[in-house]
């Protein structure tokens, strides 16, 4: 049997906005295993992004618990916190997120830096990373020289260089065109069927629902699997 | 991470934001220049204060009111006159031994600035207690008395020849006296009103009084003679050596409250770049988080990028001043009671202001940061999760 990546049981998570007290992730119980390729989908405000928060230790959860590769997250420590982010997990965002000041491959090194990686090190793995996404040539031009979808593909590389066990992606195909949001598909799915990447995202794009191997609809809090 | 790596990025955000930074560096260098200006200026009114007269208690000197320094009065023989007649008038006549007019001008001299005291040299020696150090009294109207400081800076010693206003004079002895701290020629009276071509005007007086009338009566007496009668003040030596010791204790403390200021500012402006840098880089520093930097971390690489700035600014801030002590010396100082002010620091001042700079951003950056952890704030993470970068 494969060995679960996420458990999660009675996940609750409340922020308040404008005044008004949100029930983002509400009573929340799931179980990924590793090597999965799971969506979660739903209305903007419905939870995906609270959701994405808790699973990579960004945010702890309110009451529940909830164990990723390993870490309990709802116990660790700050320190631990940390840890978990620079060992275990790699986030993709809509809109990328790279540093403007920095090459492509300086953007891929930070994870590495921050791990405490030296110099050298770090761009040797970080040149692999690029290597991986089919970037190789580009790893001296900034993100403003880039492309949308090759912006998305140095992120990815960014999450996949610590070798991370989970990658977490929030829209990642949302800001792009259809050419470029079909590379990235299809990076993602090579990721996990040859390299057995767990990758959790949340989208509307209903391609990657298709190829999903969970797929989940979240709205007002509840999670229910398609 | 690698204080190295952290150096390094710290650099390249700064020359990727180099708008701000220089603007920066601008504002906080500014400061530094101020700061170290003050602290010269300090040390300028520190050396005036050193300067007091050194008479007898039977002394009464006269300079006109408006004058706080011996080289600002302008009185005449008439005005001594005046003074010496209310004396004779109130405590009979025959109660002043001697009446000294005193010639006190400045000179530029290879770029020193030099008091040139015109005064008997009898009355030196016996009532003001110069002492001569090498060589004689003068002994004709081409020889002149430097004192030690003069001799030290200029390098002049006895039997060397200069020109004082196109005269060419022989050093005849050096001399130390409590009156000139700072670089000095002494002629006598005569010599000086020769040299200078007497307009009937001149600096100081001062009245030798017998032992058999209190100096302290007199001086009571006169000082209550209406403003409209003379346009001169009448002091006790050591009254004097007061009022010139408060008005430097008023520039001194303006100058220490200018520097309190000056450090307040620098420590806000140091404040303000690393606060600034949090605000406008939010989501940069959010992204380093998630991607797992810790606080030390990002605290680590805003500090540096704060550091490298104020360091930059204080080297500029110095080398501004340097420059401009230097552009003032090549001009005609500007001088207050003799002694030039040149505005220099010292190498302690430059350590000072490093090190409470250093300090201050250190603190800064820990402040900035220690106030919110972005990564502790939903609203950011969202605010990452659903913009870009930049």
């Amino acid at each position: 049997m494969t060995p679960a990546m996420i458990i999660a049981n009675n996940l609750k998570k409340t922020y308040r906005e404008d005044g008004l007290i949100v029930e983002a992730v509400n009573n929340i119980s799931l179980e990924l295993p590793d090597a999965s390729l799971s969506v979660i989908t739903g209305p903007s405000g419905g939870g995906k992004s609270t959701l994405l928060h808790l699973l990579g230790g960004l945010d702890r959860p309110d009451s529940g618990s909830l164990e990723v590769a390993g870490v309990c997250l709802n116990q660790a420590s700050e320190r631990e916190l940390n840890r978990f982010r620079r060992e275990k997990v790699g986030f993709v965002f809509q809109f990328y997120n790279l540093l403007p000041s920095f090459s492509a491959l300086d953007n891929i090194c930070l994870p590495l830096l921050a791990r405490g990686d030296s110099q050298s090190a770090a761009r040797k793995l970080a040149l692999e990373a690029l290597e991986r996404v089919g970037l190789s040539g580009r790893s001296k031009h900034r993100p403003g020289q880039l492309s949308g979808g090759e912006q998305q593909r140095v992120a990815i590389a960014r999450a996949l260089v610590i070798k991370p066990q989970l990658v977490l992606a929030d829209e990642p195909t949302g800001n792009l065109d259809s050419l470029a949001a079909r590379e990235v598909i299809d990076l993602v799915v090579r990721l996990n069927h040859n390299e057995g990447i767990t990758f959790v995202i949340a989208t509307h794009n209903n391609e990657i629902c298709s190829i999903a191997s969970h797929v989940f609809d979240l709205r007002d809090g509840k999670l229910n699997r398609l | 991470m690698k204080f190295l790596t952290a150096f390094r990025y710290a650099l390249v955000h700064i020359f990727h934001d180099s708008m701000r930074t220089i603007l920066t560096v601008i504002s906080l260098a500014t400061i530094v220049c101020v700061y170290l200006l003050s602290r010269g200026l300090v040390k300028d009114l520190d050396g005036i204060s050193e300067s007091r007269f050194n008479f007898p208690e039977s002394v009464l000197l006269v300079m006109s009111s408006n004058s706080v320094f011996p080289g600002d009065s302008m009185i005449t023989m008439q005005d001594l006159d005046f003074y010496l007649d209310q004396i004779n008038t109130r405590f009979g006549a025959g109660h002043v031994s001697e009446v000294i007019p005193m010639i006190y001008h400045q000179v530029y001299l290879d770029g020193e600035a030099v008091m040139v005291a015109g005064v008997s040299y009898e009355t030196l020696e016996r009532i003001s207690r110069v002492q001569l150090l090498e060589g004689a009294w003068p002994a004709s109207f081409s020889e002149v008395i430097i004192n030690k400081e003069y001799s030290r800076v200029s390098g002049k010693q006895v039997g060397d020849q200069f020109p004082v206003y196109g005269r060419e004079m022989t050093v005849s002895g050096i001399c130390e006296s409590s009156m000139w701290r700072n670089s000095a020629i002494v002629l006598s009276f005569d010599q000086a009103v020769d040299v200078y071509g007497y307009s009937g005007q001149f600096q100081i007086g001062a009245f030798s009084l017998k032992e058999d009338l209190s100096a302290i009566l007199v001086h009571d007496s006169l000082k209550s003679i209406q403003k409209d009668e003379t346009c001169c003040n009448i002091y006790l030596h050591d009254h004097y050596n007061q009022q010139v010791q408060t008005a430097l204790r008023g520039f001194k403390t303006l100058s220490s409250i200018i520097q309190v200021i000056v450090l307040l500012l620098l420590t806000f402006c140091t404040y303000n770049a690393a606060a600034l840098v949090l605000a406008e880089h939010q989501r940069e520093i959010i992204l380093l988080r998630v991607n797992g930097f810790s606080v030390k971390q990002v605290n680590l690489v805003l500090f540096l990028r704060t550091t490298i700035v104020v360091l930059l600014a204080f080297l500029i801030g110095l080398l501004v001043s340097v420059l401009i002590i230097n552009i003032k010396r090549m001009g005609d100082a500007y001088t207050l009671a003799g002694v030039q002010i040149l505005l220099q620091f010292e190498i302690r001042d430059v350590v000072i202001g490093l090190v409470l700079s250093t300090f201050l951003t250190a603190f800064s950056a820990f402040v900035s940061l220690f106030r919110h952890d972005p990564l502790q704030r939903s609203q950011d993470l969202k605010a990452l999760f659903m913009g870009r970068v930049g």
